[in-house]
């Protein structure tokens, strides 16, 4: 989360961060191992912390 | 557990040989298991020395048992640990909880039972993903029982244990652990799957919408499996070296100083009502199993029938209060009693099969 944010901010790009909590909510997005990290509604990763650096280049991309 | 392609570097060279990293990462790799075979055998007579001449403790005192004990252990299993998390931490990078849920689906009960107490072993499993992991698995069609195989014998059969076990107790031992709780997880699923419980599986986990397939499969570099055994060292490794080293003191402890035979008439061959007593205690108690096994070695030791002994590991690992709350959003308590149920008798016939075999 602080991660993501730390992404977010370093991007420039003024994009927002939401932490997603509920199950049925996830489950929405086919994630079967949390935590995980989504992208304008894709998921790009799962089942672990990305480095800020590693979200940025998702971000990026 | 996803490296999409944007980020990953484009490398023409990995098609023409190997890249100068990808060598010398072979090499630190090849180096770090020579020091680690070093490591290895040098234990012994360094125990040995540092307890006998370093301390100067007399052979055969109890003090001396213990520290020597204590000096040998505890080195080992993390040595053990190490090597075991590494190239469990490297087989597991083939077997993401989609693509176990993508073999999973559409095989029927029984098979489907065997394959996935099998694959129980090898998927990547934390008990906090168990929620989001059985519904994946329930909106993929797999059927409960099968889903229920799979979520008992992924914590109960885990690397960490079977390590410990081979350690403390020999590869017997950890062989009888691991077929043992195989049978439980794949028999229990059976059982539970011709219960019809699906009824007591929360609605709306049937009404949810599931996104399909966003996990998306990628190509992974062998480096970056590699990457993924020295991430799991870290993280496993790192977590449970504390429950290492106190359960093994408290065993040592036990090894030194407790009477032998003291445990015979509680926890022995024939004390019948030891096993059920030792699911009671066992289920629970919340330990991981590098606490635990230490101390049920020493008290294997003392008198304890390893029946009994393997009863109450089964049941501090396999079953625990933390896991059946988290499955408790997903499971109604007729079902989750089912389960504790199920997987205890499963248990408690292990237990009297060791004692009245062995």
């Amino acid at each position: 989360m602080a991660n993501a944010e730390a992404a977010a901010a370093a991007t420039g790009s003024g994009a927002s961060v939401e932490k997603v909590e509920d199950v049925r909510e996830i489950m929405k997005f086919g994630v079967m191992t949390t935590p995980a990290l989504a992208i304008d509604g894709k998921v790009r990763a799962a089942g672990r912390v990305l480095s800020p650096t590693e979200i940025e280049g998702l971000l990026r991309s | 557990m996803t490296a999409p392609a944007a980020v990953s570097p484009p490398a023409p060279a990995q098609k023409s040989g190997w890249s100068g990293a990808q060598a010398a990462s072979a090499l630190c790799h090849a180096l770090a298991l020579a020091l680690w075979t070093t490591l290895y055998w040098v234990i012994a007579p360094a125990s040995e020395w540092l307890t006998y001449h370093l301390l100067g403790l007399s052979p055969g005192s109890r003090l001396a048992s213990a520290v020597a004990f204590l000096l040998f252990e505890v080195p080992k299993v993390l040595l053990l640990l190490v090597l075991v998390v590494f190239l469990v931490g490297v087989i597991r990078s083939w077997f993401t909880p989609a693509r176990t849920r993508a073999l999973l689906a559409g095989r029927r009960e029984s098979a489907g039972n065997v394959l996935a107490g099998l694959l129980g072993i090898v998927t990547p499993f934390c008990s906090c993903s168990a929620v989001p992991l059985f519904i994946g698995f329930v909106e993929a069609g797999i059927p409960l029982g099968v889903t229920l195989s799979f979520l008992i014998s992924a914590p109960m059969v885990n690397e960490v244990a079977l390590v410990l076990l081979f350690g403390l107790f020999g590869w017997k031992v950890a062989a009888l652990y691991l077929g043992t709780g195989l049978a439980i997880a794949i028999a229990s699923g059976f059982v539970m799957g011709r219960m019809k419980l699906g009824r007591f599986v929360e609605p709306w986990v049937y009404e949810l919408t599931v996104g399909a397939g966003s996990e998306a499969e990628e190509r992974v570099s062998f480096e970056e499996r590699l990457a993924k055994g020295r991430q799991a060292v870290r993280e496993i490794v790192g977590r449970v070296w504390p429950y290492v080293v106190a359960g093994i003191a408290v065993g040592a402890g036990i090894h030194g100083y407790a009477p032998a035979g003291l445990l015979a008439g509680v926890m022995g061959r024939s004390a019948w009502w030891s096993v059920p007593a030792a699911v009671l205690i066992g289920v629970p108690m919340y330990s991981n199993a590098a606490g635990i096994i230490p101390v049920v070695q020493a008290l294997l030791e003392k008198g304890a029938a390893l029946g009994t002994v393997l009863a109450f590991m089964m049941a501090v690992i396999g079953l625990s209060f933390p896991e059946l709350v988290i499955l408790r959003k997903v499971l109604r308590p007729p079902l989750i009693a089912a389960f504790v149920g199920v997987v205890s008798v499963g248990i408690l016939i292990v237990g009297y099969l060791f004692n009245a075999v062995l």
